[in-house]
């Protein structure tokens, strides 16, 4: 009896000693690497061009924001019985740009005086023009129970004005003319133009 | 001795709570959103869409699929960096302008939270559905397909001829009459 004992022992052994030999030699898989989940990745599909606009828009500034919203659901009774259920929440972070200038579209001729080698331009106000946040500036930080896409999307939302919000907090707008004077005053020096006056529609007495 | 003993502990106890106020400002500070300055003329804008599909069938131990359709719809924005034009890039010669404007590029991509719409998903029994994480991510590769398929669009050739417009127009407002625009070829540009 301990003789066959000991012959399986050594078989065993010998077993392991080879596994772990050819482990060492990568002829086969790790544990590891042999339950893990494949990545999940999308086929290639092709993109449709919808719309082709036309714009004007010089992006005078940017700010870069980093917010956290979460979101939580009440807990509710399982149908028909006492027992319930547990609240679902979601934290997300995000990561958002929110850019501002001038949309020059709006710049009509008579806004534009010249005498000379001087040029006057009643530029329209600034405002924001684009708020980015793509899929890829996200990162779910905490996720408990079901979330649909549309109730994730009005978290979003909610990041989204909360970014607007503290751009606007910082003087985006008023940065923003500020930075078009000079871009345009250095444009309009290059062409030839000596005396140059900026104004904007929203900053006129 | 006991009282030194009391005074030190009460300094110890300051200073921890001195320390950790400190804390709070850097991390608060970190927290405002940072501005940085721009000289970008953008010049075109397209809107595309994309059917994001995928089947989570690869692992050999997961019983059962798992698939999703996802629909979406992003702006493609191109345009050409005013801050690379200069003295050099100008030539003024009675009433003649000859300028040479920068290579186009594309300027950003935005892609709306609500223009991401799951169509369809289909999960067998033995699987999770797909949680918010998972979707952003298949989302975010397909944002990565759209960014690097935008050459192929024409966006940049349909952003320079924009821009050469809304210069030509510009220099017609400011009283100029023959005005010739050329693009730099030297350097090729894209989203950073």
């Amino acid at each position: 009896m301990t003789r066959t004992i000991k012959k399986y022992l050594v078989i065993v052994a010998i077993l392991l000693g080879i596994l772990f030999l050819l482990r060492k030699i990568d002829w086969l898989p790790s544990f590891g690497n042999f339950f893990r989940s494949e990545p999940l990745t999308i086929d290639n599909t092709p993109i449709l061009i919808k719309e082709i606009n036309n714009l004007a828009q010089l992006i005078t500034i940017t700010s870069f924001d980093e917010v956290v919203m979460d979101s939580i659901k009440k807990s509710k009774k399982l149908p028909g019985t006492i027992f319930p259920v547990p609240a679902s929440k979601i934290v997300l972070i995000a990561k958002g740009q929110v850019m501002a200038g001038v949309d020059l579209k709006k710049l009509n001729n008579e806004d534009v005086m010249i005498k000379n080698d001087s040029i006057s331009i009643l530029f329209p106000p600034p405002q924001i023009l684009n708020t980015i946040l793509n899929p890829s500036d996200f990162e779910t930080f905490d996720e408990t129970g079901v979330w649909s896409s549309e109730e994730v999307n009005q978290v979003k939302v909610r990041i989204r004005e909360k970014i607007i919000q503290r751009a606007l907090e910082q003087n985006l707008l008023f940065k923003a003319s500020e930075r078009c004077k000079i871009i345009m005053e250095n444009f309009l020096r290059n062409i030839g133009f000596t005396r140059i006056q900026i104004t904007f529609k929203d900053q006129l007495p | 001795m006991r009282s030194s003993i009391y005074l030190l502990f009460i300094l110890f106890i300051l200073f921890i709570s001195s320390s950790c106020n400190q804390k709070e400002k850097a991390v608060q500070k970190q927290l405002i959103p940072i501005i940085k300055q721009l000289s970008d003329l953008a010049t075109v804008e397209y809107v595309v869409t994309k059917i994001i599909k995928a089947n989570d069938d690869k692992t050999w131990y997961k019983i059962g699929d798992r698939k999703i359709l996802m629909s979406c719809k992003a702006s493609l924005i191109a345009g050409i960096d005013l801050s690379k034009i200069n003295e050099e890039n100008i030539q003024v010669h009675r009433g003649e302008i000859t300028m040479i404007l920068p290579q186009a590029k594309l300027l950003y991509i935005n892609i709306r939270p609500e223009d991401i719409k799951t169509e369809y998903e289909d999960v067998s029994f033995f699987r999770t559905p797909y949680n918010n994480a998972e979707r952003d991510a298949l989302a975010a590769q397909g944002e990565s397909q759209i960014k690097n398929s935008a050459d192929s669009l024409g966006i940049l050739q349909a952003a320079e001829v924009n821009a050469s417009l809304v210069i030509s127009n510009f220099l017609k407002k400011a009283g100029y009459e023959n005005i010739n625009i050329r693009f730099d070829r030297e350097k090729t540009q894209g989203l950073q």
